[in-house]
């Protein structure tokens, strides 16, 4: 939830970099909403119950399914533009581990023009 | 001769130390996952797992001699205390880089999958970037 958190107190400086932000949880709408409104995120979360984006970027985490045995994706950050070309990503080689905000400005300069 | 619990000292270490080792242990979830800073190196944690083992086996160390329960509450406490920071040292260390093969994950260059999500209020939204607009797209993995 933090790493949400650190990108909406960042909103401004992504935003000066070009940038906007959408995030995808494995969860329903429902809780999505959820989660928008109690963390006051101003980027949508989508909602990727059946996993069809996971698998189109090939992000699955199965090993760590949860109870319900639900798969879940790593996590992964990507930057891309209007040419519709992944720029940037990160898939963090530690699941505690994600992209601080920092990293995603500078990610966002580096790849720029 | 001089021994702490003979001149009437209450020998502190031997529950204070599990206490500060579980209270290491737990925080790191509770608390200290919330800021990357604490997070991506757990050293607060660390700390206090340290400070915890530590006063442990110091609390050990002074019951055994005499034996009974207090004897018995050390060699407890001293397991409890090294069996919590081995399991996150465990978890921060090796169990939390269990993660698929990178190659298997879109890569740089390669072309953004069309797929179309309902957003927080179930309305579709194409992964798609405006002219001029870069989009951050962040998997993250719900609420479980």
């Amino acid at each position: 939830m933090s790493e949400l958190q650190g990108l909406q107190s960042r909103m401004h400086d992504l935003r000066a970099a070009g940038a906007r932000v959408i995030a995808i949880s494995p969860d329903t709408v429902e809780q999505n909403a959820e989660v928008v409104a109690s963390l006051g995120l101003e980027f949508p979360i989508l909602s990727d119950i059946d996993l069809k984006a996971t698998d189109a970027f090939g992000v699955r985490h199965d090993e760590q399914a949860m109870s319900d045995n639900v798969a879940i994706p790593r996590p992964a950050t990507y930057i891309f533009g209007n040419a519709g070309t992944v720029e940037w990503r990160d898939l963090t080689d530690n699941w505690r581990i994600r992209p601080r905000p920092d990293d995603l400005i500078a990610a966002l300069h580096a790849t720029a023009g | 001769m001089g021994d702490a619990e003979s001149e009437g000292r209450t020998n502190h270490a031997l529950w204070l130390g599990p206490l500060v080792a579980v209270f290491g242990f737990l925080s790191y979830y509770t608390i200290f996952f919330w800021w990357p800073i604490t997070r991506d190196f757990p050293w607060v944690n660390l700390i206090l797992l340290a400070i915890g083992v530590t006063l442990s086996i110091t609390g050990l160390r002074r019951a055994w001699p005499r034996g009974g329960w207090r004897a018995l509450a050390g060699a407890v406490g001293t397991l409890v205390s090294v069996t919590v920071s081995g399991a996150l040292v465990f978890y921060v260390f090796s169990l939390s880089y269990g993660l698929p093969d990178e190659a298997l994950a879109l890569g740089v260059g390669e072309a953004i999958p069309v797929v179309s999500l309902s957003d927080d209020t179930g309305i579709p939204v194409q992964l798609a970037a405006a002219a001029g607009e870069r989009v951050i797209l962040v998997f993250y993995r719900g609420h479980w």
